[in-house]
């Protein structure tokens, strides 16, 4: 995928720009949806909404200022917290409760049901679980706070320490031969 | 307007890439990124490790999806593309026909037994190896960052101190190598400071008991310094404790 390639047809709206986004990052999108919703059906409305709003939006996009997943990853996050809050509205109007609780403790009783793939595992869990709440789930840091029962402080720390950790993960990526060192350097490590 | 090095230090660069700014605080930021290119490409470099993130958490939503989505968002789709080869969908057979095999000998002799200790074996295994993997990615992670092409060593040596501080400009990072510090009390700490324009910037502080540590990463430093300081760090540098001091520069 050529990047400034698709972000110019994008921005111009070009026939098949929208389709070369969903290929590219759709279920990515829907990954972060799935997690939120917790529910198949409604994730899969969501995700139509959220690209609706990408494609009615594209000329908003302003690629100096961020990349283009992290724009539709908060068009995701946003849609989706509406679409569970209407939700959730609903089944507490339904069963009529005076008890009103936070409406995200109803939302996402689906915390660490699928858990994290992938580079972001080599994390240390307190770091892990920030960035789950607050970019899988869509928790504001106080939200975080909250949940996790840890000083807003803390989780602003955790949320830069996280996001330098990662930097370092993602830095390069890994050449085959680089790979082969690497494995030999453990195996002599781990052996010897 | 703030300095760069404030902005990064104030950790508004993090709270702009995970959404958490107010708008206000938003609409700052993004007069920043204009203003500083290094900032610009801070926030890319963030934006990217989220976005792998979210790449490797992906969830392929179902196929019929696509004509749907794409449809209603009005937009013109490409031309069709070729249907999955007949090589995916022949490996995926072989692959249901061996399971259900192996499963099916599992079954015949003593299953229940078998399933169990082969449970414990997988459960066993699964652990050591995602411990293996984490050891592996974080010695991993530090041999990229040491061998990068933009990482630069800088060896800070005295009679009493052997250090080397690595500095990267293109991910934004600081580490410290400890090799060898002065003794100092248990209510003392070794602390990085960087001179940027005749000021002292604090990097952090840092101990003698960890090989590598990671430090604030600070744009364009003269040089690097170490003092000894108060237990918690200080917000100055105490200058008659100097340990070591090495200048920097890039090239």
């Amino acid at each position: 995928m050529d990047y400034e390639d698709l972000i110019s047809r994008f921005a111009k709206k070009e026939a098949g720009a929208l389709e070369e986004i969903y290929d590219n990052y759709g279920a990515s999108l829907y990954g972060v949806i799935k997690r939120m919703a917790n529910d198949q059906k409604l994730a899969e409305d969501i995700l139509q909404e959220v690209f609706i709003k990408i494609w009615k939006n594209a000329g908003s996009f302003d690629p100096l200022k961020g990349r283009l997943y992290t724009w539709m990853h908060r068009i995701a996050v946003t849609t989706t917290i509406n679409y569970t809050q209407r939700k959730s509205t609903r089944v507490m109007k339904n069963i009529e409760s005076d008890d009103i609780t936070h409406s995200r403790e109803i939302q996402n009783t689906n915390i660490d049901v699928i858990d994290l793939k992938g580079k972001v595992q080599s994390l240390a869990k307190d770091q892990m679980d920030v960035i789950d709440l607050i970019y899988f789930q869509g928790y504001t840091q106080q939200e975080a706070s909250d949940h996790l029962a840890i000083p807003l402080g803390t989780v602003k720390t955790r949320c830069r320490a996280a996001l330098k950790a990662l930097r370092k993960i993602y830095l390069i990526s890994l050449p085959v031969s680089m790979g082969l060192e690497m494995l030999l350097i453990v195996l002599l490590l781990t052996t010897g | 307007m703030m300095k760069k090095e404030d902005i990064i230090a104030s950790g508004m660069v993090e709270d702009y890439v995970l959404g958490l700014l107010s708008p206000e605080d938003r609409i700052k930021m993004e007069g920043y990124i204009e203003q500083y290119p290094s900032i610009a490409d801070l926030v890319q470099n963030m934006d990217l490790s989220l976005e792998k993130i979210a790449e490797e958490n992906r969830i392929q939503p179902r196929k019929e999806l696509k004509d749907k989505i794409i449809g209603s968002a009005g937009s013109a789709p490409l031309p069709q593309k070729s249907s999955p080869s007949w090589g995916y969908l022949a490996a995926a057979f072989l692959a249901g026909c061996i399971l259900t095999g192996a499963l099916w000998g599992i079954n015949a002799s003593n299953k229940n037994r078998k399933i169990q200790a082969l449970d414990q074996a997988y459960a066993s295994l699964q652990s050591d190896c995602n411990e293996r993997a984490k050891e592996f990615a974080s010695s991993a992670d530090l041999l990229f960052f040491l061998r990068h092409e933009a990482t630069i060593p800088v060896p800070l040596k005295e009679s009493s101190a052997d250090l080397v501080m690595y500095h990267n400009s293109v991910a934004k990072l600081c580490m410290v190598h400890v090799r060898d510090l002065p003794q100092i009390t248990a209510d003392e700490t070794f602390q990085m400071w960087a001179d940027v324009d005749g000021e002292m910037i604090n990097m952090g502080t840092f101990s003698s008991n960890e090989d590598f540590q990671d430090l604030e990463y600070i744009l364009d430093p003269e040089s690097f310094n170490v003092t000894i300081e108060p237990s918690g760090g200080s917000s100055h540098p105490t200058v008659s404790r100097l340990v070591v001091s090495a200048p920097f520069s890039v090239g």
